[in-house]
């Protein structure tokens, strides 16, 4: 009996009965106390399974984690620039000596340019255009405060309505690399870059940042010859070719 | 007797809403001003950054589920509210690792009865959450499979496609298995326990 009730819960929480069902279940729960009791019940278990397994709570941790390791790496500065060592002379010597087989062990063996040195997602005024105010303000905010999966939201929002912008296609995609979706990104930064609009170099600076971000060295290398020598994007690709 | 109903919500509920918005300023913020005194409390009681950290984290991650299924409604600073489970946290660790011989140096801030109120009850959310989740895995792997998949982010087609069944087959298996589940859950002596407290 009891089981039959749970079915029929679900049934009304995912909205899929007939409108005398529906009826006939609305009338239950104002009349029949136990039942009511007994439907709160479920859908108290249903919306903590519910909540459990959404994509949002997923997404919600994941900005915990960044909080986090950002906060790590603030309190970390903050305690080694904040704090005096009263070094003796013999262990400045010391020291010294640990630092230059550090230093050495460090350009002989890991001298790679990492993805943070050359990335610089910076901060964006977006072509507002008048049909959709909001959403434009909305994802120039999110992308500017470094909430990159909302700003990917409001990406997804304005190109629905016109897909054809690149300008949003491209830092979508940046917040694509940022949030580590590399296949994503990858594909699209290649799209942008057969175009011949003005982000067609950009793209191809940026998808060799993301496969410097992924390790892939190799190919970070071959997609940095792509860019031409007169283009804007050529010094600062050209300076990460030659550490690569 | 009287019971004076003070119902305001606190003006910290924003820290509330800015986890359930997933606001990554605002949580950012969080940490700037309430994660120095947990990870304070936790070094002095046995504990070091990384162990405070977790706590912070799971802390975080318990009052987006409370305040997403049931609502929170916030009405007792934040700091209190959030400090307070934290502490919570930590004590079970370091009661459950049992070996540590630990002397709990109390905090001297004065917390008010109702953040005191306010964290059982989240407490008790906690548990209840526990407990629904443990059940799960004692429904057997097919009806776990349906239910985890059939409240992600894929579409109960996708579910049924992943899982080669029919799509009337999936949503009707997913009843069922939530029935079964539910029955499970509602006679554990454990779920009558928490639900009288």
């Amino acid at each position: 009996m009891e089981n039959d009730d749970n079915i029929l819960f679900t049934a009304y929480i995912e909205k899929s009965m007939t409108e005398i069902e529906l009826e006939s279940f609305e009338n239950r729960v104002k009349t029949d106390r136990a039942f009511a009791e007994s439907f709160e019940e479920f859908k108290e278990i249903y919306q903590v399974l519910e909540n459990q397994f959404s994509s949002e709570r997923e997404t919600f941790i994941k900005s915990v984690r960044k909080a986090d390791s950002e906060y790590k790496l603030k309190s970390n500065s903050e305690s080694s620039s904040g704090r005096v060592f009263p070094f003796k002379p013999w262990q400045i010597g010391i020291a010294a000596t640990i630092l230059l087989v550090i230093g050495f062990y460090f350009f002989s063996n890991i001298g790679q340019p990492s993805y943070h040195e050359y990335a610089n997602p910076g901060e964006i005024v977006l072509t507002v255009r008048s049909e959709s105010q909001t959403d434009f303000k909305n994802a120039e905010a999110s992308y500017n405060s470094r909430d990159y999966n909302k700003a990917i939201s409001y990406f997804n929002i304005l190109l629905e309505k016109s897909p054809e912008n690149v300008e949003i296609q491209f830092y979508k995609a940046i917040a694509l690399i940022e949030t580590d979706q590399f296949e994503k990104a990858n594909s699209l930064l290649k799209s942008i870059s057969e175009g011949n609009s003005a982000y067609a170099h950009k793209a191809i600076y940026w998808r060799a940042l993301n496969m410097l971000k992924h390790n892939k060295l190799q190919e970070a290398k071959t997609i940095l010859q792509e860019i031409p020598s007169n283009s804007p994007e050529y010094p600062m690709a050209n300076k990460l070719l030659s550490k690569l | 007797m009287v019971l004076l109903k003070k119902d305001k919500t606190h003006p910290d509920q924003k820290y509330v809403k800015a986890l359930v918005a997933n606001d990554a300023v605002l949580i950012n913020e969080i940490y700037e001003k309430f994660a120095p005194k947990v990870i304070s409390y936790i070094r002095k009681n046995s504990g070091d950054e990384t162990a405070a950290r977790d706590i912070i984290q799971e802390t975080l991650i318990t009052i987006y589920d409370q305040a997403k299924t049931k609502g929170l409604q916030l009405s007792c600073p934040f700091d209190a509210y959030f400090f307070l489970i934290c502490k919570r946290k930590w004590l079970n660790v370091i009661k459950k690792e049992g070996n540590r011989g630990v002397t709990i140096e109390e905090d001297r801030l004065y917390i008010s009865d109702e953040a005191h109120e306010q964290v059982e009850k989240s407490v008790q959310f906690e548990q209840q959450q526990h407990l629904y989740i443990t059940m799960l895995s004692k429904i057997g792997e097919t009806c776990k499979n349906i239910i985890t998949l059939g409240f992600s982010s894929m579409s109960m087609q996708e579910v049924a496609d992943h899982l080669g069944i029919t799509y009337a087959y999936a949503r009707k298996k997913k009843s069922l298995c939530l029935s079964k589940l539910t029955k499970l859950i509602k006679d554990s002596p454990k779920y009558k326990r928490l639900k009288n407290l």
